[in-house]
């Protein structure tokens, strides 16, 4: 963009702009996901995982050779609303970033593969202390086993106001209508519990 | 996002010299400003990565007992890469020229940070309800 260079002219009111944050265990298809949606092309922060590493499984993901070590970061736009996607890294040894890459963020993505749901059970206890919105989205891996929405509600605990949606995080629409899905989300909770979703924000500017 | 603090972050730094591109950059990793000599896009993931690299080097200070982070120094075989992190959690990330005098760019950075500080704290968290979707 060129900024203008005789006079500094103050620019209409941009679009509004809204933080997420997508979590889940390693593996599961983060950087996948941010790659499929992204309209700029993303921040990847992947290594290549050393044959050293015995610290991370790749049970069911035997092709894996790299790892995100930072976070992803991707941006889209949607119906007018430019949604910027922060993901962490999967493995606990990053998790002291987690609070740096989730602050300011209104709603979040928790990831699960339906073959290891229970690792997911601490990226979703993560974003419920945090208070912020979220959505769980079924990773669908063709070997995985399909579950209705209300299993997988049972079987990770949350209330049925909480979106459970299926999606292929290679696949761009898919991961449009989910992200879609969190936005609209979000827009309920912040109408219907004001104080909470307040709460669970950065402090607004003055 | 202000093109007005884009346009003073420009031509401040056009006074220092061996310095180019810069962005700034909330604590939560939104774009506030960025030079006319990068693109949006660009600008965007730099946004990203500052944040990124204010957390990494919190967390080896944290573990290290080291206080808080003021700033970071990378070398690149083309210069340097500053980042230096200003009160409000904010931060500016800048490339210099390899022969920049980094204790003077690193002053006139925190000078710039000093004059502009009101527009450098705002958050992703204000932007529902400046959308007219937050809770009334």
């Amino acid at each position: 963009m060129s900024t203008s260079t005789t006079v500094a002219v103050r620019a209409p009111a941009d679009a509004p702009r809204l933080k997420i944050v997508l979590t889940g265990p390693f593996g599961i298809g983060k950087t996948t996901l941010v790659g499929a949606v992204s309209d700029i092309a993303p921040l990847t922060t992947e290594a290549v995982m050393t044959a050293a590493n015995t610290a991370d499984d790749t049970t069911h993901t035997p092709a894996k050779t790299t790892t995100t070590v930072a976070m992803d970061f991707g941006r889209l736009e949607i119906n007018g609303v430019t949604v910027y996607v922060y993901g962490t890294p999967g493995q606990h040894r990053f998790w002291f970033m987690w609070d740096a890459i989730a602050h300011g963020a209104v709603g979040a993505v928790v990831l699960v593969d339906t073959r290891r749901l229970q690792e997911s059970f601490r990226h979703l206890d993560y974003v419920e202390n945090a208070g912020m919105p979220f959505v769980i989205a079924v990773n669908q891996f063709p070997d995985g086993q399909i579950h209705p929405a209300d299993a997988i509600r049972d079987a990770l605990a949350i209330t049925a106001d909480v979106p459970v949606v299926t999606i292929d995080a290679r696949d761009r629409d898919s991961v449009r209508d989910l992200l879609i899905a969190l936005v609209e989300h979000v827009l309920t909770r912040t109408r219907t519990t004001p104080a909470k979703a307040t709460a669970a924000s950065s402090p607004p500017t003055s | 996002m202000s093109n007005h603090l884009s346009h003073l972050l420009s031509t401040n730094l056009a006074r220092i010299p061996g310095v180019s591109r810069a962005v700034a950059v909330s604590a939560d990793g939104l774009l506030l400003a960025w030079t006319d000599t990068l693109n949006r896009e660009a600008a965007e993931r730099l946004a990203a990565i500052a944040a990124g690299m204010t957390s990494l080097v919190n967390g080896a200070a944290r573990d290290l007992d080291g206080g808080a982070v003021e700033g970071n120094i990378t070398t690149l075989e083309n210069g340097f890469l500053l980042l230096v992190t200003v009160s409000s959690g904010a931060s500016l990330l800048t490339l210099t020229k390899p022969n920049a005098d980094l204790a003077f760019v690193t002053q006139e950075l925190h000078r710039f940070a000093d004059q502009v500080r009101d527009q450098l704290t705002p958050a992703f968290a204000g932007t529902l309800t400046a959308a007219g979707h937050g809770p009334r």
